[in-house]
């Protein structure tokens, strides 16, 4: 298998507090990896330097071969790495269909001409990126609010909005920082199993979230932060019998 | 030797009022978020006021109606107009603060036309040397007013009501289950805003003499103080009012009369893009 | 499957309703056309003079709306960018003697740096700094040309002549021509722009800059994009306003400028295309209207006024009531009933 995305070290400090230490992650292509770990154990922070969106104090990334450390977000995404916030980021006053269309960016390659005189090429290109978006919101079942504003949507939609947008910039790695979070079970159930059927469309996946069970049955590989450093990596079933992953979640319920 | 101490005293003159609408601004900032462009056109009103308008009344009837107006101005229009906004979107509540300090601005110059007002000063026409320093009593008041102001201030903020006051910055909710009255408490420091407006306009009037649109610029230096020094702390706020008085005073006396405004909006333009948060503030960033 | 019964699919992709969405560009292009013939139509030099001034307010109103609509990016900077255009026009056409076919083109190019310019030193900072510093870039080129001989200093220039194609530009019918053109290109730039791929992108740093860059749009590169096509059009206002007063002071660079703009996009819904143009032709002929009665003096009082009035009662503008959920309610069900539809 192939290594797409492999971070070396990686270092945050926020003043006096090392949010992240040192830490290594390996993706392989078309996996689905969870990243798990206690609150405020630095698994946003982490994703956050993958992804360009943070800066970072020390460490190396590599995506798909090449070394993209320190590169900023909008470069990250045009490279192919497209994402989703914990505190959903979305385009609040524009409508669903909206919304994912801007996700299409990258590929939408008309020249200046075309954007400032709206000519039948653009018109061409406009009309195929609809369809896609459509059909994009077709397979995951958000087609009947496309022409919704996203203000107006519940918060489940809304988290499913914004991977959606991830998406629809057909990214060979998608991050995503806990899309469970706050849903109830039965879409909780269902963004499973979207995530598996990505990833059997070849799609990479890198996911955080709490919802250990949901990670454990869907993960190909895991990693466990704990107060900035990884203290576990591997199978989901490796991971489990852990002893440091099970003391860092018990003294977690004991801190409760 | 004697030229820079003479700048040097005037420099902290021109700050101090400068200073005293910064300082309203961050009362303001630090409680709410929203920075009120209307101090300056205040200040206009209160100048107008104290030296225009009512020329028979004494002269401590007319200074007290000033203060008083400014304070209602300051009240009403939070109450009535910015809070509204300014809770569903900020900017659009400082736009309106512009706007209505122009509002301000043209209904005085209605009144009172639009050629500039000479001004006499409460103080005298008197000067004082002391050694070399040569000041005039009206010079010498603004800074024992500034002081006094400032202590005031200070007084009040330190003190158990300003703690709460202060607790309310940090979290208002929390302060609201504290059992802190935020609505009254804001309310009291806009009028306190008022106040420092009032007081800026009638100091700043002998200097400048009075004209309608007085308001919007000093409005916008003491803005470019503010932020020169912090406008997250009331203490920065003031010192970067200070600061500014005195770089653009010395400015004008050794290098150019003509290019004072070009250098205060340089100077905006330069801590924008250098340092954000102001030359003592520190870097807050958003978290996602 | 019974896709293609299911409400929600036909509502969002399928036939689109030929009534009120279809009659608006028919409308457009109606009213467009009449504005063409208009001043032939109408051969009255005071009111052809009136008609040429509205289209430079237009074309400055609209840079507004790209700004602050499009990009959300609010600028005050309206007056720096047309009082540039202005001087740039007078010292290009007026003085050089370059023709206007390509000296506004060339004012434009101005105009388009120092928006870049604006947008350079503004790209680190957001909402009410954005606003003040482009406001205070005003302050600062006013500043410059005062100070400048070069340039006439407080007094200003008079004396020169702009042409275009080789007619005086003072000639209202022309002038308003001209203007018309810019105004139309614009107006085509920006209904093209957020149809696009670009349109998206200022959208998507409007709403949301880090979910922007999130999905590979260099918002400062569309933020720089906003404020060189601004420029350039604020610029090209200004050069043309040159033959329209026939003499440049420093004024142009007045918070007179700034407010009446502000006014015109706040009062016509800073989203609003329609809305601006339209407040922008009934405020510029209510200014003229009060002049004419000697009641010039309280225009400024009133456009502040309406500045505060309308953030504080109707923050989306004029337009606004276009695109509020209410009136796009009662016009869907209107639709519906038009259609048999049984909602
Ligand atoms: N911008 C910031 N400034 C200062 N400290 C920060 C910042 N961002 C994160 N931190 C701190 O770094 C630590 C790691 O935070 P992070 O958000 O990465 O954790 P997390 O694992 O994602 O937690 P959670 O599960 O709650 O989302 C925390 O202690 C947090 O307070
Ligand atoms: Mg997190």
């Amino acid at each position: 298998m192939t290594v797409i995305l492999e971070a070396r070290g990686l270092t945050r400090k926020f003043g006096g507090l090392t949010a992240v230490d040192n830490a290594d992650i390996t993706v392989d292509e078309h996996a689905l990896h969870g990243l798990i770990g206690p609150n405020g154990a630095g698994k946003t922070t982490f994703v956050n330097m993958i992804t360009g969106v943070d800066s970072i104090d020390g460490g190396t990334v590599t995506f798909e071969g090449k070394d993209v450390t320190g590169l900023r977000s909008f470069h990250m995404a045009s490279l192919g790495m497209a994402r989703s916030f914990q505190t959903s980021q979305l385009f609040e006053e524009e409508s669903v269909l909206s919304n994912v269309m801007a996700g299409r960016h990258r590929h939408i390659d008309y020249g200046f001409p075309h954007t400032f005189f709206y000519t039948p090429k653009t018109s061409r290109v406009e009309r195929a990126n609809r369809e896609r978006c459509m059909a994009l919101l077709e397979q995951l079942n958000l087609a009947d609010d496309a022409k919704r504003l996203v203000a107006e949507l519940p918060y489940g939609r809304r988290r499913l909005v914004e991977m959606a947008r991830a998406i629809a910039s057909e990214p060979s790695l998608l991050v995503l920082d806990e899309p469970a979070a706050g849903l109830p079970g039965s879409d909780v159930e269902a963004l499973g199993e979207t995530l598996v059927s990505l990833s059997k469309n070849g799609y990479t996946v890198l996911i955080i979230e709490h919802n250990i069970g949901l990670l454990m049955s869907i993960c190909d590989g895991l990693t466990v932060l704990s107060e900035g450093r990884v203290i576990a990596d591997g199978v989901p079933s490796v991971v489990r019998a852990d002893p440091q992953v099970i003391e860092a979640y018990i003294g977690r319920s004991d801190d409760a | 030797m004697e030229t820079f101490v003479q700048l040097i005293a005037a420099g902290l003159v021109t700050g101090t009022i400068y200073a005293l609408i910064a300082a309203g601004y961050a009362v303001l900032y630090t409680a709410t978020g929203f920075v009120n462009f209307a101090l300056g056109a205040q200040a206009m009103i209160g100048g107008y006021l104290t030296y225009v308008f009512l020329p028979e009344l004494p002269l401590i009837v007319r200074v007290l109606l000033a203060i008083v107006v400014s304070i209602l101005v300051s009240v009403a229009s939070w109450a009535f107009f910015y809070r509204q906004v300014a809770e569903k979107d900020m900017l659009s509540a400082v736009i309106m603060s512009f706007g209505f300090s122009i509002v301000m601005a043209e209904f005085v110059r209605i009144i009172a036309g639009g050629i500039p007002l000479p001004a006499e000063s409460p103080f005298g026409s008197g000067v004082q040397q002391i050694g070399i320093l040569s000041i005039s009593n009206h010079s010498m008041a603004v800074l024992v007013v500034g002081i006094v102001l400032f202590a005031a201030l200070a007084l009040v903020f330190r003190s158990r009501g300003g703690m709460s006051i202060r607790a309310m910055f940090q979290d208002k909710e929390m302060a609201e289950t504290l059992g802190i009255p935020t609505n009254r408490v804001v309310i009291g420091l806009f009028a306190l805003s008022g106040v420092f407006a009032a007081a800026a306009g009638i100091l700043t009037g002998p200097i400048l003499s009075m004209s309608p649109h007085m308001g919007t610029s000093l409005a916008l230096i003491a803005f470019v103080g503010a932020i020169l020094g912090g406008l997250g702390r009331i203490s920065t706020a003031i010192i970067g009012a200070i600061m500014l008085g005195l770089l653009e005073t010395l400015f004008a006396g050794y290098v150019s009369q003509d290019y004072r405004t070009t250098l205060v909006f340089a100077v905006f333009i330069l801590v924008l893009i250098v340092r954000p948060a102001g030359v003592f503030g520190s870097k807050t960033k958003v978290k996602v | 499957m019974t896709d293609t019964l299911s409400p929600a699919t036909t509502g969002a992709t399928g036939r689109r309703a030929p009534s009120a969405g279809n009659l608006l560009p028919i409308i457009g292009v109606v009213v467009a056309a009449v504005a063409v013939v208009l001043p032939i139509l109408v051969d009255d030099f005071a009111f052809n003079y009136l008609m040429s001034y509205t289209v430079i307010t237009c074309i400055l109103a609209l840079t507004m709306h790209l700004l602050m609509g499009l990009a959300g990016v609010f600028s005050l900077g309206q007056a720096a960018m047309f009082g540039a255009g202005a001087y740039a026009a007078v010292v290009i056409i007026g003085q050089t003697g370059i023709d206007g076919t390509l000296g506004l083109f060339l004012v434009a190019a101005v105009g388009a740096v120092i928006g870049i310019l604006m947008g350079l030193v503004t790209l680190r900072t957001t909402d009410l700094y954005l606003a003040l510093t482009t406001l205070a870039f005003g302050y600062i080129v006013e500043n410059l040309v005062r100070n400048s001989d070069w340039l006439g200093g407080p007094q200003g220039i008079t004396g020169f002549d702009i042409t275009f194609a080789g007619s005086y530009l003072d000639e209202p019918k022309l002038l308003y021509w001209v203007g018309l053109g810019f105004l139309y290109l614009l107006i085509v730039i920006i209904m093209s722009v957020r149809r696009s791929k670009v349109g998206r992108a200022l959208m998507a740093t409007r709403e949301s800059p880090i979910a922007a860059r999130s999905i590979g749009i260099d918002t400062r590169r569309y933020k720089l994009l906003a404020f060189g096509v601004a420029g350039a059009f604020a610029a090209v206002a200004g050069g043309l306003y040159t033959a329209y007063a026939l003499v440049v002071d420093p004024s142009v660079f007045g918070i007179d400028l700034t407010l009446s703009v502000l006014a015109i996009a706040i009062v016509g819904g800073l989203r609003s295309m329609p809305g601006i143009i339209v407040v922008a032709i009934v405020l510029t002929y209510f200014r003229n209207s009060a002049e004419t009665f000697g009641a010039s003096q309280y225009v400024l009082l009133i456009y502040g006024l309406l500045i505060v009035l309308t953030l504080r009662f109707l923050p989306q503008g004029l337009g606004g009531l276009l695109t509020s959920p209410r009136v796009l309610a009662a016009t869907r069900s209107i639709r519906a009933r038009f259609h048999g539809g049984t909602q």
